[in-house]
C-alpha cells in the first residue's frame, strides 16, 4: 500500500489520463492470474501473443507501447523497447512483486470457503467413460 | 455483489467493503479484519472436522422428505460442536493473558510510580531506596593514555 519510494515526487509529470489510468487498472492483469503466468511451462508472452485474457495482444499492434513486442510477464506491462524493459527489471516494484510471485497461492475462491467454514467442493462421483464419450 | 472478471472468473463479496478493498488490490492474509488473515495467524478455529458437512455440491439430489428432516437436525448438532470447538481454541489461546496482562501492569505501575505519588513524598517515604532508584549505570571511564592514543 502507498507509492514505491523512487516513485515519490514526481509531480504531475508522468501522469496520464482520467480515462487512460481507468482502462489500464481494468486491463492489467490480477496477481493471482500472473502467479499463474510465471509457472506455465509454455511461455505467456513470446513477442508476438500476450497473455490470453486481460491484456493478449499481437505483435504490431499500434495501441500498445513497443507494438507489443516487450512485455514483462510478472508485472503484465508493455514496454517501448528492449532497453527499458532491462531497465525495469532492475527497479524496486518489479523486484518486489518477484518476492510477491515466488510465495504462496494468491488467496481464492477455494481459500475464502474455507475461512467461512466450508470444506472443498463435492462434484460427485467422476463420470463413467460411456458417458463421457456420449459428451455430457 | 458480485463482480465478473473478464477471463469469466466470479468473484462475490459479502459486503462493498470487501468490494473496495477487492478494487484496491488488497491482499486478505494482510488485512487483520479478515476472516483470511484471522485463519492464517492462527486466530481462529482451522481444520476441523466439523469443516466437512457445509460444502458447494455440483451434483443433483433426488428429494427426499426423510433427508432432509435429518440434514436439518444434523445442521443444529454441528453447529453447536462447531461452536464448543471455537470457544475451547480460544480459551486455550487466552489461556497466559491474564498472567501477562498483570506483569505488564505491574512494569506501568512501576515505571509511572510518580503520577500517582510525587517524587518528593516518595522520597521521603523511602529515601534509599528512591536514590537506588535515579542511578544510572554509564560505562567505564577511559584511560588517559587510551584517550592520548
Amino acid at each position: 500500500m502507498g507509492k514505491a519510494p523512487h516513485n515519490r515526487n514526481k509531480g504531475t509529470k508522468g501522469k496520464k489520463g482520467f480515462k487512460v489510468a481507468k482502462r489500464a487498472h481494468f486491463e492489467a492483469r490480477h496477481i493471482d492470474q500472473v502467479w499463474e503466468d510465471v509457472r506455465k511451462e509454455e511461455p505467456v508472452h513470446d513477442g508476438t501473443h500476450g497473455p490470453q485474457g486481460t491484456t493478449a495482444r499481437v505483435a504490431h499492434d499500434e495501441d500498445v507501447a513497443g507494438l507489443g513486442q516487450f512485455y514483462c510477464i510478472p508485472c503484465s506491462k508493455y514496454f517501448q523497447n528492449a532497453f527499458s524493459l532491462e531497465s525495469h527489471e532492475r527497479t524496486k516494484p518489479h523486484k518486489k512483486r518477484l518476492k510477491v510471485l515466488k510465495g504462496e497461492r494468491p488467496h481464492s475462491r477455494e481459500d475464502a470457503e474455507a475461512c467461512g467454514g466450508m470444506g472443498k467442493p463435492d462434484n460427485g462421483p467422476p463420470l463413467t467413460e460411456e458417458i463421457q464419450e456420449m459428451g455430457f | 455483489m458480485t463482480f465478473v472478471r473478464n477471463d469469466s472468473k466470479v468473484f462475490h463479496f459479502c459486503r462493498s467493503k470487501c468490494h473496495r478493498n477487492f478494487k484496491m488490490k488488497r491482499n486478505p492474509r494482510k488485512v487483520a479484519w479478515t476472516k483470511a488473515y484471522r485463519r492464517a495467524h492462527g486466530k481462529d478455529l482451522t481444520e476441523d472436522s466439523t469443516f466437512e458437512f457445509e460444502r458447494r455440491r455440483n451434483r443433483p439430489e433426488k428429494y427426499n422428505r426423510v433427508t432432509v428432516q435429518k440434514s436439518v437436525q444434523a445442521m443444529k448438532k454441528v453447529l453447536d460442536i462447531r461452536k464448543a470447538r471455537a470457544d475451547r481454541h480460544w480459551d486455550n489461546r487466552m489461556a497466559g493473558k491474564k498472567k501477562s496482562d498483570t506483569a505488564e501492569a505491574r512494569k506501568v505501575l512501576e515505571n509511572e510510580i510518580h503520577l500517582v505519588k510525587a517524587p518528593p513524598a516518595q522520597l521521603a517515604e523511602d529515601p534509599e531506596g528512591y536514590m537506588e532508584k535515579l542511578k544510572v549505570k554509564v560505562a567505564a571511564p577511559q584511560s588517559m593514555e587510551s584517550m592520548e592514543e
